[in-house]
């Protein structure tokens, strides 16, 4: 498969790749070849600084299940920490 | 050719990074393999994955070497910055691909490069996997750089009018009327991009204005079933698809001159 879709989006936060921490830029998310994984093809989610290069990238290949499990944990830890998803996702509530 | 080999045979051959002007008069790094001798040797380029400029498009390179092709692998990642294959290749899918003018420009400043060669027989090939089988049948729409190509599970050569974008303005199956030269295919009957749908279309559109094309729809295989490095590979569809693949070469691009006897 090489769908080529992709999303995007401006990240802030930090990572940590194979030469250490950097800060992150963006993120990317696609269902396309995975590199890894055995599967054919994956949920491809990147964080990555495009001003440090190819090498400042936090990647993981997960399978559609575990990148829904991703979701749901991200709001849930939203919601734990009394953050209102909406308004963080508006910048109104910075997690930050 | 390999299957002519015997152990009496002298084999040789090089291989290297060298530099090729690609589209837009830029220099790009190529991966260079060619059998020892004088030739003439027919040449092949290879246009990599979407999973980047990687080992596995290095030993491919060299495959065809070994088959007696001057064979050239141009990192179309170029651009892109350079790291560790896999990372570049997350850079380029983060960015939405490869504009294909680039791709086309990149491609054939390869096969300029090659023909160039004091020891060229003057027909150059092109081989592509996944985007590269996309991407090696524009450059055959679209130029007239080739003189036979080969698309393995090229993706989106049929696309809707939602993924078109400015840096692939157009899908490639429009571009059929114009195919410069002969073409095979081979496909995964439980790939999902290209379908076998799809692959049926492009088949049909090829039938349409007359083109000499030769398809080949492996059942039990889906994407990239040449790709020994992962799951999808399918040792039984490999083996007759490289059969397939080096019989198509020979007979469009012609062969080495004669081997040395030891």
């Amino acid at each position: 498969m090489c769908t080529g879709k992709v999303e995007t989006a401006q990240a802030s936060g930090s990572g940590k790749g194979t030469e250490g921490w950097f800060k992150l830029e963006k993120l990317s998310v696609t269902y396309d070849c995975s590199y890894h994984t055995s599967m054919p093809q994956a949920i491809n989610v990147e964080l990555f600084s495009e001003t440090e290069g190819p090498s400042a990238r936090v990647a993981v290949e997960l399978a559609p299940t575990s990148a829904m499990e991703l979701v749901r944990a991200i709001l849930a830890s939203l919601a734990k920490a009394g953050l209102d998803p909406g308004e963080v996702a508006l910048g109104v509530t910075a997690p930050l | 050719m390999q299957q002519k080999y015997t152990t009496n045979m002298y084999e040789g051959m090089f291989a290297e990074t060298v530099t090729i002007r690609g589209y837009g008069d830029e220099m790009i790094n190529a991966y260079f393999a060619r059998p020892v001798g004088p030739g003439p040797f027919p040449g092949v380029v290879l246009i990599h994955h979407a999973p980047g400029w990687d080992e596995l498009y290095r030993e491919f390179t060299r495959r065809f070497a070994q088959h007696g092709y001057l064979a050239m692998s141009p990192n179309f990642y170029f651009r892109a910055g350079h790291g560790a294959p896999e990372d570049v290749a997350a850079t380029v899918r983060s960015a939405g691909g490869l504009p294909d003018d680039q791709v086309i420009g990149d491609a054939v400043g390869a096969a300029t490069s090659l023909r160039s060669l004091p020891q060229s027989n003057g027909k150059v090939g092109g081989f592509g996997t996944c985007s590269g089988g996309r991407h090696v049948y524009l450059v055959a729409c679209r130029t007239k750089a080739l003189d036979a190509i080969v698309d393995c599970w090229g993706g989106r050569v049929v696309m809707t009018p939602q993924e078109l974008n400015p840096k692939m303005p157009v899908a490639p199956i429009e571009y059929t009327k114009d195919l410069a030269c002969p073409v095979l295919g081979l496909f995964g009957k439980d790939d999902q991009s290209p379908s076998p749908e799809q692959v049926t279309k492009q088949e049909e559109e090829l039938k349409k204005y007359g083109k000499s094309y030769e398809f080949h729809m492996y059942e039990g295989a889906g994407h990239g079933f040449f790709y020994y490095d992962r799951a999808a590979y399918r040792q039984e569809q490999a083996v007759d698809g490289w059969k397939k693949v080096f019989a198509f070469f020979e007979k469009n691009l012609g062969t080495e001159g004669p081997r040395q006897e030891a």
